[in-house]
């Protein structure tokens, strides 16, 4: 492994020093409140917003880790076991060669050998915090369970390590034998034949007596059909005096919620549910405390003792240039003879940034993105877009100078800015076909067209629009019956490759809630576009999408005589 | 009574045909079995009528049958079934792997190893491949059925890849499964440029590892050579292997997985192969292999 020196790093959170994620991790109260509840939680967010990072900060190697370091109590009142997903034996597939009930049966097995897997792993990393008497009655538990004879002097967890081990060698060796699948000697198990018994036996011993037990259930997409059916099936159990499940997955909106006994589980009934899919509107907003957050944190590890937007300064001219014309458009609505300051600041709003972009020369340099709030705009809400053009920025200073780096000055940022953002229009120009799965040349010739005309639109409006030039987002109209079944399969590609995000906020109209759609802001600055939008959005015809994933422009009022204004698109260079 | 049979995969290159003429004059065989994927029924057509007129001309009988490659179940089932078929314990067996894809390769070698049928493993290399896209529309990658492997759920994963460096496939591999280690082996004598070293960012902490390797090379001491090359790390890992190189490699990590069963093995299928895949025929590039499954 490497040896760290940028205080961005940013890989998945398996992967990172446990150390440094228990001194990175910043704990947001509200969230935490329900992790460590005793509900089934359902935690919702896209790669890299994340869910693995919640998880594993609340599993009982890191809460013991936290007592280490933090003098946090040990045992907490509730210990989790981390339980990835993404695992060899949940992508095995030999389940599918056999008839539908006895897949289930070996689906349902291996999905409880991984649970016991985890909690042995987990565990044994306390296995010293047991007493003696609490370590003689786990061994006869396990061996009891697992039919394991025990060998002398061999650790607690490890036992049960090695005991579940020796079954899925056993079951695999089976499994890949012959030409056909058999199950005739597998001795199938279930959550309530292994997991229940050994959870239960945890909690009569005297150091988790009183502790509830969450199982972290990371990447529960990666599993198979059947997993997900059981694992509902486990979610729907009310009792949740020894355990709970706290579940990430990464959007649940195609997520199946059904049981394996063809129930539904339900939110508020049977589970809650923490979106980390947060709207980014300003630097007041949740995501955008967290933000700061995150890296005031991180630079506080390097004994940077500055603020965020100390240490990503926003370049001289730009800012004296919005604040001019902060200037200008104030002056313009006083002389209409308004004097409410709501009108007057709202006004202040929406058009003193825009007229900025409006006024700059078709012809000028692209603007100078810097500044943590563009920063943390560009992040559209994900926290790994947030660090990617930090750590790419500190590198940039790293290879050129090894001193202390105190600050990044606004020529570093909007260089990295600019790369990061051709980077995106080159894997959209160039890569779609073969690092999104399921995407076809087809799909990636729409997809390519849908981006690119959608964000020449908000080039468009930023530029012309007479109310609202500022809008970065939108919803879809008409989005029902052929039309729908034309667009969604396009827009799920979409949010797989991480160009859209796709959030749930109140319907304009009529009430109730709809989704609504944001470009990946990192897509932006090639563009010249203002990454800051203002709050609102755009309400898009899917017809309209649906003609521009084919290469038609996105009709806007007016185009005939603004037209000129646009600049060549990245793919017209 | 024993047989000599000819399995052949339909390909529509040119190698493909000429390759499988030069098979049926070398061996002989009784009876030629041509499966064909129905979404490219339509392009090896050409490539089947010739195999067929030069199956008439020999007195070897001819069958051909058509599958469903993109269902995986489907597929293997029916490669069984097949195989099953036509198949007895005594039989002489040549396998033309030339354009098989991957996972019907190994299929077919697990059923061969299952029921220890020796067999001849032929392949042929084209005189150049297309200078277009050779393959697009990469689907999700999956583990072989029943080739699989031995793994462990509190493991991390390792994944061993040869040949080549496909950079695409690379990074399907890392998203899908997120190793800790990669181990990358690059064809022996073919040039790569720099840009490789730096594919994998310096922020993702995976243990990258390059080694050169003779892919060609299947015999039996190849396989050591590359089985010794898990050996130190063996325990601490899942390790899974996936061949994106040539043919032959696809032989290569079967016979591996036959002295180390624990390997899993991994595919990735494509969507649409180029029609110009490759052109022309060169001679067999290595000697016609006899693989020889222990009993």
């Amino acid at each position: 492994m490497q040896k760290l020196t940028n205080p961005f790093e940013f890989d998945a959170a398996p992967n990172l020093d446990p150390r440094l994620l228990v001194e990175w991790f910043i704990e947001d109260h509200n969230l935490s409140r329900f992790v460590q509840s005793s509900r089934n939680v359902l935690i919702n967010g896209e790669r890299g917003s994340g869910k693995s990072m919640i998880l594993i900060y609340n599993s009982v190697r890191y809460q013991k880790l936290r007592h280490e370091i933090n003098n946090e109590p040990f045992p907490p009142s509730n210990i989790g076991v981390y339980i990835p997903c993404n695992t060899a034996l949940i992508h095995k597939q030999e389940y599918r060669l056999l008839p539908e009930v006895e897949q289930v049966i070996l689906s349902e097995h291996f999905l409880a050998y991984s649970i016991g897997a985890a909690i042995a792993k987990d565990l044994n990393e306390v296995s010293d915090k047991f007493s003696e008497e609490d370590h003689k009655f786990l061994l006869d538990e396990f061996a009891y369970l697992t039919g394991e004879n025990l060998s002398p002097n061999q650790g607690t967890f490890i036992f049960l390590q090695r005991a579940i081990r020796n079954r899925l060698r056993n079951d695999q060796i089976q499994l890949g034998k012959g030409v056909d699948v058999k199950l005739d000697t597998l001795e199938a198990s279930s959550f309530f034949t292994l997991i229940f018994p050994i959870l239960s036996a945890l909690k009569q011993t005297s150091l988790l007596k009183d502790t509830h037990i969450s199982l972290l259930i990371d990447d529960a997409h990666d599993l198979n059909p059947h997993q997900k059916k059981i694992l509902n099936s486990w979610i729907g159990y009310r009792d949740h005096s020894v355990f709970s499940f706290k579940t990430a997955i990464a959007g649940t909106r195609y997520y199946d919620m059904t049981t394996s006994f063809g129930g539904t589980i339900l939110e508020g009934h049977d589970y809650i549910t923490i979106d980390l899919e947060k709207p980014i509107q300003n630097k007041s907003s949740d995501f955008g405390k967290f933000a700061r957050e995150v890296v005031e944190k991180r630079l506080k590890k390097i004994n940077v003792n500055i603020t965020a937007d100390e240490f990503f300064p926003e370049n001289d001219n730009f800012r004296k240039a919005i604040e001019k014309y902060n200037e200008i458009t104030r002056k313009e609505v006083i002389d209409k003879g308004i004097t409410s300051k709501k009108t007057i600041s709202d006004y202040v709003y929406k058009y003193s940034r825009a007229r900025y972009f409006q006024e700059r020369s078709s012809k000028a340099n692209k603007p100078p993105y810097s500044g943590f709030e563009t920063i943390v705009h560009l992040s559209t809400g994900v926290i790994r877009n947030l660090l990617d053009p930090c750590y790419w920025m500190y590198e940039a200073l790293l290879s050129e100078d090894n001193k202390t780096i105190e600050v990044i000055s606004p020529e570093i940022q909007k260089k990295v800015i600019q790369q990061r953002s051709a980077a995106l229009w080159e894997f959209i120009k160039n890569k779609l076909e073969t690092q999104v799965v399921g995407c076809g040349k087809t799909e990636a010739d729409q997809l390519r067209n849908l981006i690119t005309k959608v964000t020449e639109h908000f080039r468009y409006r930023l530029l012309n629009h007479k109310s609202e030039p500022r809008v970065l987002t939108f919803s879809i109209s008409g989005f029902e019956g052929v039309q729908r079944d034309e667009l969604e399969p396009l827009l799920r590609l979409a949010q797989k490759a991480q160009l859209i995000y796709i959030r749930i906020g109140p319907a304009k109209d009529g009430g109730g809630r709809e989704d609504y759609y944001n470009l990946n802001r990192m897509l932006f600055p090639e563009y010249g576009l203002d990454v800051i939008g203002q709050n609102g959005r755009a309400s898009l015809k899917a017809i309209d999408l649906i003609n521009a994933a084919k290469g038609e422009s996105i009709p806007t009022e007016n185009e005939k005589s603004l037209v000129d204004t646009i600049q060549l698109g990245v793919f017209d260079e | 009574m024993s047989e000599k049979i000819l399995i052949a995969p339909a390909g529509w290159e040119e190698r493909y045909s000429d390759g499988l003429i030069i098979d049926i004059d070398e061996f002989q065989p009784n009876k030629i079995l041509i499966i064909f994927s129905e979404k490219y029924a339509e392009r090896t057509e050409p490539a089947r009528k010739k195999i067929q007129e030069k199956a008439l001309s020999s007195s070897a009988k001819y069958l051909e049958y058509q599958f469903d490659y993109v269902d995986e179940v489907n597929l293997y089932n029916s490669v069984v079934d097949l195989l099953t078929q036509h198949i007895s314990e005594c039989d002489e067996i040549r396998f033309n792997a030339t354009t098989t894809p991957r996972n019907l390769i190994w299929y077919i070698l697990h059923y061969l190893a299952d029921k220890k049928i020796n067999t001849q493993f032929s392949y042929f290399r084209p005189e150049k491949y297309s200078e277009e896209y050779l393959s697009r529309d990469a689907k999700e990658p999956k583990f072989v059925l029943k080739c699989s492997g031995i793994v462990y759920p509190d493991l991390p994963t390792c994944i061993l890849v040869v040949s080549g460096y496909d950079e695409e496939r690379l990074f399907q591999l890392k998203q899908k499964y997120e190793p800790k280690k990669m181990l990358i082996g690059r064809q022996t004598g073919e040039q790569y440029d720099n840009k490789e070293r730096n594919y994998f960012n310096k922020h993702e902490q995976i243990d990258i590892e390059y080694f050169d390797f003779d892919f060609y090379d299947t015999s039996n001491e190849s396989v050591m050579l590359l089985s010794e090359k898990l050996n130190s790390f063996e325990d601490e890992y899942n390790i899974v292997a996936a061949s994106l190189g040539p043919k032959p490699s696809a032989l290569l990590l079967f016979k591996l997985i036959q002295i180390k069963p624990d390997i899993g093995l991994l595919y990735i299928p494509a969507g649409d192969y180029s029609q110009n895949y490759s052109i022309g025929i060169k001679e067999r590039s290595q000697k016609l292999e006899v693989i020889t499954w222990e009993h």
